[in-house]
């Protein structure tokens, strides 16, 4: 049969973002593919040019809506360092403490995102009620709930308000125990798990030539997250447990993250 | 292949080893915990990229961008290591009237859309590339935005 190409989209479904992706068919099996990613690009280097450092930071949490804090945290890390300044370790505590926050939260974005795209909305409605927990915590932390703008170039812009720890240690605690509950929902789901297992198998040779990183690419078998292989802040210090995300058990990624924010508060 | 593979070299036989093999052709700036830098001249540059990514095992390019500094442009290689975690900055300098690499597409694929990014952003045409095309501004775009000498209204 004749090769031909289809345009799947602009509209994808459940649209996390429009695009279009062409794709060439040869009967019912696609042999190629050119995704359009539309015109996404914001000139935000260029932006930067003509703004001052400090300017900058409100800025970076615009990258990602969900773990701006990481964001807003890079961009001031690159600024100590070409400036060679010396981040004082509470500071530096707080910034981790905060990075997991949104790193939890972040995650569990993802695990509602993926709940709807599998038409569970239960998973969706979950985590997102999980979620709103951290979200809290942002505010606590530094009055916004997502584009934070907290890290400051040499520290952060405000300690820990009242009971922070405290109601920090609640939320985990908390968690950990819904947890369980979302785990029941997934990894101990035959329906959940019959759709992720065993689809669009990335090799570990692959996933590192492509270019995949995080967790996808901890995903497909390679050992390496630079928490643990190329520490920053106080990441070396910290008593906290690595777990590979190579047993294709999705909850596994946030469970690490909240036992380790578990760890860094006390 | 002849040569011996280093799964995960430190940074001292990174600089050694390339050193030995390029010679003058590659200069090493300096070097960190996990971290070597080094530049190299353009004629070289597809021949160490194979050598750093088959024999010292550097999987993936993390990165393929540019910076103008309105004297020359230099493009900047970030590549990764996985098993020691280590990475290699790469820089190619290159002078305004000859804005041209070679792509590295073919040896690390996820090269392949930051040269696409690197060109419609920089202009700077990487010999060799499967589809230089503009990615993510509109194919009949007349400018190359990140260059200096492209105002933003504002900056005037």
């Amino acid at each position: 049969m004749s090769k031909m190409w289809v345009t799947m989209g602009p509209q994808h479904p459940f649209s996390h973002g429009l695009w279009t992706l062409k794709v060439q068919v040869d009967g019912e099996v696609i042999q190629d593919a050119e995704p359009v990613i539309g015109y996404l690009h914001r000139g935000w280097e260029k932006e930067c040019e003509s703004r001052t450092y400090p300017q900058i930071i409100p800025m970076a949490d615009r990258l990602c809506y969900s773990a701006s804090m990481t964001w807003s945290h890079l961009y001031c890390k690159v600024a100590e360092e070409a400036m060679g300044l010396e981040v004082p370790e509470r500071a530096q505590y707080i910034r981790v403490i905060a990075d997991e926050i949104c790193r939890i939260q972040s995650h569990l974005m993802w695990l509602a995102a993926m709940g709807t795209d599998l038409g569970n909305l239960t998973i969706f409605l979950w985590a997102l009620r999980e979620r709103e927990w951290f979200l809290d915590l942002n505010v606590k932390l530094c009055g916004q709930r997502l584009t934070t703008n907290f890290p400051r170039i040499g520290g952060v812009r405000n300690d820990m308000p009242y009971l922070f720890e405290r109601d920090l240690m609640r939320v985990v605690d908390l968690f950990e125990k819904r947890l369980w509950d979302i785990i029941a929902l997934t990894d101990d789901n035959a329906i959940f798990m019959s759709r992720m297992q065993g689809v669009g198998h990335v090799t570990r040779k692959e996933a590192a030539n492509l270019g995949l990183t995080g967790p996808s690419m901890r995903g497909c078998g390679v050992n390496f997250d630079v928490r643990r292989d190329d520490p920053y802040m106080v990441y070396d210090e910290l008593d906290w447990k690595w777990r590979s995300a190579t047993t294709e058990t999705p909850m596994d990624v946030t469970r690490s993250a909240s036992r380790r924010c578990s760890r860094v508060a006390r | 292949m002849t040569e011996q593979f280093y799964e995960a070299p430190t940074v001292e036989q990174v600089s050694e080893l390339v050193a030995a093999k390029f010679g003058k052709a590659v200069q090493l700036k300096g070097s960190k915990p996990r971290r070597v830098y080094m530049s190299a001249d353009k004629g070289v540059l597809f021949e160490l990229a194979t050598y750093i990514h088959d024999v010292l095992n550097f999987e993936q390019a993390s990165s393929v961008c540019a910076v103008d500094y309105e004297s020359h442009m230099t493009v900047v290689y970030h590549l990764s290591n996985y098993f020691n975690g280590m990475m290699i900055e790469l820089t190619v300098d290159l002078a305004n009237d000859d804005l041209t690499v070679a792509s590295v597409a073919s040896i690390w694929g996820g090269a392949n859309w930051h040269e696409r990014e690197t060109y419609e952003l920089f202009g700077i045409v990487f010999e060799g590339h499967p589809k230089l095309e503009r990615l993510l501004t509109p194919a009949d775009y007349q400018f190359f935005p990140f260059r200096r000498s492209y105002k933003l209204r504002r900056s005037d």
